[in-house]
């Protein structure tokens, strides 16, 4: 009797449930805590609002201190619009300012030839100059340069000018078809609370403890460590919590390293600054829409301005001072001092983003250090990456994977990019001659930096020309200002500019249109600090 | 507050003197600077190089050698719609370009056969539907397909259904209209466009040269080529070269040694025969490719006739089945003797090597399937205009230039590779080796990532991007086993919904549509086709 009861229910069992090999994720737990960790936890409460796949947070105990503020790239927009969030809103939550270009002081020896006039190159991430005669800007300016013109790039980009009046708008101010672009600055302790508050409305949960214990099991192949999957982390001794899938966002790789060993790729080679002492300071009467980088005694200084007070970080090499000496270098008054932190952050990236059920991002990925703000972006696109690339609930059964490897694959490929970039900072700083006399800067002159970049610089300086590489994160206009910006120049121009009439009267006085255009509209823009007053909640 | 200073704009004697000063350089740098050139071979490679430098280098020798004994390839008679910037670039009307070449309008390529026996597909010059909500389109497609409603994705694709209704018109220009999501490419005489550029060439400078060339001589210390002899004794210097000698590579091969990567294991077709027939039926604005037992037969509408061709790999089949089984598949009577060929599918190992540049199949073939050829021709040639160098070729410059052909060979051999791949046939001893074959590095993972999450390995550059994947994919039943999740949210009724009106608005747009035939007829003749000129070129395969 029982047996044909059974028998006859059979067939009402939903479909799914015979394959299981094809089911979504029931769990996602996000371990760590603070911006990286509550933004990757929102990302994914909002893409997978209303889906079976639920978010958890396990918020670490004891963590290191956070960065106090993070510098973004313009990416930011769009990553916010996916959440859904206004900008306006944000600025106004997070206290945030705008950023309209990276300031990059410049020591006299490796501009003054340059510019001849300015030490300083405002760093937009939007074109700079236009189009004219339909030959590319750039070859107008280095025909210029080499008949002896001197170059004052900043005039050429309505972002980079605005910067430099301190001055903000929205693009609509860019018109005239003028390229615009801007990211922003946040206080990283209050962005923090901002998404985990709308991590939380989207149903997000969270449990706060410090992890005691992880538990991982092999799939596979016992030497395979991508086989290696976590079964469970264990908080203060008692609470065991399973997941289908694991994220790492500790500041020290708890997951990805400490328990799965997945190990490093160490970049100190190329990028030496190992630590940094941040601290905050009053803002200055008119903040500019900039982050600001300059050249230190071991290292460099890097500060940008929140609505109330200015973040200062310096990033040093501990081979060249110790904590105490970098800390008196600085020589903070003691309301500076109170609010100093220590952070150490090796650059490096660990070996394999993605291993068994563990995906690590932020700090626990590695960091390539603060130059291109690339650390929180790098987040943003992780997040975004992982969700496109979302695994089924048979990760945990296969050791096959493909959208672990193609995660991993274009992983590596940016990563790599973004190393070109910060490296491209100190190469083209220190390629003809430290640009201060210290050993942590003449050691530079003679620093090794990656192939990939190498092939970049030289194509550049004989061709003007840049390298195809998939995967870039700054676009190739990017890369052109800040070589031209930092003083590298082509050796040649487009030819078409010696075969037309133009002759060089032509391109100044195209130039100077530009500028003069450019430096109307810059000048109309309200003060940075007003608009900030006026539209973000700035008192 | 600016801390940068202003410059005050030169005074006008300031850039007199500054004038001097460079046109001093320029003449240290002139000393330098290519002056003459000599492309070595007067096929579709030759002119369309001959045609591009004389276009740009204004200051420069240019001469072509070609003999007539020797003759071309000349069978590239489908292209791909990046071919319309290229003569819009050299500034030539594409009305014109196709009454002088016979032209017709592709919007893509039929596949008929490939998946299994009985299967047609098209790939359209064109996406399929647009993102909704962030989401790609073919996410809710196989969302609506697992749920039962099983059609063919080309119904959400305007070049599709109006390729298969023989519609054609220019697309619009405005971005938010259906009617411009689609490029449009041409099928032509690929005899009479190199004619037609031979003449566009040699008015503007280029030396045409009879003659076969018997000897190559080389620097000695450097190895760089300085000379061609002729037949006659002739010896013809130049700075530098292009060798646009077809297959054989006279100057890259023969003359450099500089090595071949055979890619027949994967692409292990490596015989043709090409025949063209009478047209019988208005002309189809699409190419077809059926898959035969060893290969597959082409098929390109011309105005005035039909090209055909069939493609075949000789260990899987011998000259006269294949003439056979041509003959026997043809719309109408012959027009001309078959024309039997040879290749060896690969590329040179390096296209520029020391002084000399590979451009078209002396670079490398890979298989006509996706009409690419062509689009290579362009590619180093435009590649070659951005890299130009002067006498010493740098070495960063040209390993920049042969790292991205490499790059883009390697794309497009893995993209032709799957349509062998992606078959359930196992009929015959070819389709049993091609469907079990060892992939090329990469491909196995970009299949194996399709099946598993739906998603297209994705890259910035190169030829075919995600469209074209897809089309192949759902083309020849590769579907993948699940949606992006974050459809889970949505009902199935709300996508359903969404889908079809993507679909009626699609077969409304394509109804709408002239014939291709009157489109062509319109836009050909000398009287209306100024009326209706054609839109702006660009480098896509996609719409605008
Ligand atoms: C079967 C087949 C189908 C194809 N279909 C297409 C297609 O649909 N679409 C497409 O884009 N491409 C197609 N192609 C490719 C296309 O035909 C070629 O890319 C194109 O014709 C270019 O050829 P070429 O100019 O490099 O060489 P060729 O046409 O072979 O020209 C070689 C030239 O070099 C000259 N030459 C050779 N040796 C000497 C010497 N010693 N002295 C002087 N001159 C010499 C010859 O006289 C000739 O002018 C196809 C190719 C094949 C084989």
């Amino acid at each position: 009797m029982d047996v044909d009861v059974h028998m006859q229910q059979k067939p009402i069992e939903p479909l799914s449930h015979t394959q299981p090999s094809n089911t979504p994720l029931n769990t996602i737990v996000v371990v760590g805590c603070g911006l990286y960790a509550w933004t990757v936890a929102a990302c994914l409460a909002r893409r997978l609002y209303k889906t079976p796949t639920k978010v958890m947070v396990v918020e670490e105990l004891n963590a290191p201190v956070d960065n106090l503020g993070e510098s973004t790239l313009p990416a930011i927009d769009y990553f916010h619009r996916v959440l859904g969030l206004t900008e306006r809103q944000l600025m106004a939550v997070t206290k945030g300012t705008y950023k309209l270009a990276t300031e990059y002081v410049l020591p006299d020896s490796t501009l003054a030839a340059e510019t001849s006039q300015s030490n300083v190159f405002y760093h937009a991430m939007s074109p700079y100059g236009s189009v004219i005669d339909n030959i590319a800007f750039q070859h107008h300016l280095t025909k210029a340069k080499r008949a002896g013109v001197p170059i004052d790039l900043n005039r050429f980009s309505l972002p980079a000018a605005a910067a430099g009046k301190g001055k903000f708008g929205l693009p609509q101010a860019g018109a005239q078809n003028l390229p615009f672009s801007y990211a922003i600055h946040v206080d990283a302790k209050r962005y923090a609370a901002g998404m985990k508050d709308f991590a939380k409305k989207l149903g997000a949960t969270s449990v706060v403890g410090e992890i005691s214990a992880v538990k991982t099991v092999n799939i596979g192949s016992e030497n395979d460590k991508q086989c290696t999957h976590i079964q469970s982390i264990c908080l203060d001794n008692t609470q065991h919590i399973s997941a289908d899938l694991f994220i790492d966002c500790t500041a020290h790789s708890r997951l990805i390293d400490q328990a799965l060993q997945v190990g490093f790729v160490d970049y100190s080679d190329y990028l030496p600054c190992d630590n940094s002492i941040q601290y905050v300071t009053d803002n200055k009467p008119k903040p500019k829409a900039t982050t600001q980088i300059n050249p230190n005694q071991a290292g460099f200084n890097l500060n940008f301005p929140l609505q109330a007070q200015t973040v200062n970080e310096y990033h040093y090499s501990s081979a060249h001072q110790t904590q105490e000496e970098a800390l008196a270098s600085l020589d903070l008054d003691s309301a500076a001092l109170e609010t100093v932190i220590f952070r150490q952050q090796k650059s490096q990236r660990v070996a394999s983003f993605w291993v068994g059920n563990c995906v690590a991002m932020g700090d626990a990925a590695g960091s390539l250090g603060r130059i291109a703000a690339s650390n929180f972006h790098l987040v943003q696109s992780a997040v975004l990456r992982l969700i496109d690339l979302l695994p089924d609930r048979s990760l945990n059964e296969h050791v096959e994977c493909p959208s672990r490897d193609e995660y991993n694959n274009l992983c590596e490929e940016e990563y790599a990019r973004v190393l070109d970039y910060h490296c491209a900072y100190f190469a083209l700083l220190a390629r003809e001659k430290a640009p201060i006399d210290s050993p942590f800067w003449r050691a530079q002159t003679q620093a090794k930096c990656p192939e990939s970049l190498m092939h970049k610089m030289k194509l550049f300086e004989q061709t003007g020309r840049f390298p195809f590489y998939e995967r870039e994160t700054f676009s190739e206009k990017t890369w052109l200002s800040l070589f031209l910006g930092l003083g590298l120049w082509p050796k040649e121009y487009d030819r078409l500019l010696d075969v037309g009439q133009q002759n060089l009267q032509d391109s100044l006085d195209a130039f100077e249109q530009l500028a003069g255009l450019i430096d109307q509209i810059s000048d109309k823009m309200p003060a940075h600090y007003h608009f900030l007053q006026q539209f973000c909640g700035a008192k | 507050m600016s801390q940068t200073g202003q410059i005050d704009t030169p005074a006008r004697s300031v850039i007199s003197m500054q004038e001097e000063k460079e046109k001093q350089k320029k003449q240290d740098m002139q000393d330098d600077s290519i002056k003459s050139i000599i492309i070595v071979g007067g096929g579709t490679a030759g002119w369309m190089t001959a045609a591009a430098l004389s276009n740009l280098l204004t200051h420069t020798n240019i001469t072509l050698i070609e003999s007539d004994r020797i003759g071309t390839v000349g069978v590239g008679e489908a292209t791909l719609p990046h071919l319309r910037y290229f003569i819009k670039r050299l500034g030539i009307d594409e009305q014109e370009f196709m009454r002088a070449t016979n032209a017709t309008y592709k919007t893509g390529i039929e596949f008929v056969n490939w998946g299994k026996v009985g299967d047609a597909y098209i790939h359209p010059f064109g996406d399929f539907g647009e993102p909704i909500k962030g989401i790609d389109f073919h996410h809710y497609y196989v969302k609506l397909r697992q749920n039962g409603h099983i059609n063919p994705i080309g119904d959400y694709s305007l070049p599709v259904v109006a390729s298969k209704a023989q519609k054609f018109d220019y697309p619009d220009t405005d971005e938010r209209s259906i009617l411009s999501t689609f490029s449009y490419a041409f099928h032509m005489d690929a005899g009479l466009f190199a004619k037609y550029l031979r003449e566009y060439s040699t008015q503007r400078g280029v030396t045409r040269q009879e003659g076969i060339v018997t000897q190559v001589k080389q620097h000695q210390d450097s190895g760089f080529i300085q000379s061609v002899t002729l037949e006659d004794g002739t010896q013809l210097s130049a700075d530098f070269f292009v060798d646009c000698s077809g297959f054989k590579g006279l100057l890259i091969e023969d003359c450099l040694n500089t090595g071949y990567d055979d890619w027949r294991h994967w692409l292990p077709c490596d015989r043709a025969i090409a025949i063209p027939c009478q047209a019988n039926t208005p002309p189809l604005p699409y190419t077809r490719a059926t898959a035969r037992e060893a290969g597959w037969q082409w098929r390109i509408p011309l105005q005035n006739r039909v090209g055909n061709g069939h493609i075949y790999s000789s260990p899987y089949m011998d000259d006269n089945t294949a003439l056979d089984i041509l003959l026997k598949n043809l719309d109408g009577e012959p027009t001309a003797e078959p024309n039997f060929l040879r290749f060896t599918t690969g590329k040179r190992k390096k296209v520029w090597n020391k002084n000399c540049v590979a451009i078209g199949l002396s670079a490398g073939f890979l298989e006509p399937l996706e009409s690419t050829s062509i689009h290579l021709i362009q590619l180093g040639i435009m590649k070659l205009l951005d890299f130009f160098p002067n006498k010493h070729c740098e070495a960063v410059r040209v390993d920049e230039y042969n790292r991205m052909m490499q790059l883009e060979f390697e794309r497009l051999r893995d993209f032709l590779v799957l349509h062998y791949h992606a078959t359930q046939r196992d009929d015959s001893d070819f389709w049993k080796y091609v469907r079990t074959m060892q992939l090329p590095q990469g491909l196995a993972h970009k299949i194996d990532l399709f099946k598993e999450r739906g998603r297209v390995v994705q890259y910035t550059e190169g030829l075919f991007l995600k469209a074209s994947w897809l089309a192949v994919y759902f083309g020849q039943g590769i579907i993948p086993k699940h949606y992006d999740w974050q459809l889970d949210a949505l009902p199935i009724e709300q996508i359903k919904r969404r889908l079809d009106e993507v679909k009626s608005q699609v077969s409304l747009a394509s109804a709408q549509m002239p014939m291709h035939a009157e489109s062509l007829a319109k836009h050909c003749d000398l009287e209306t086709g100024w009326q209706t000129p054609p839109p702006p070129a660009n480098l896509s395969l996609y719409g605008c």
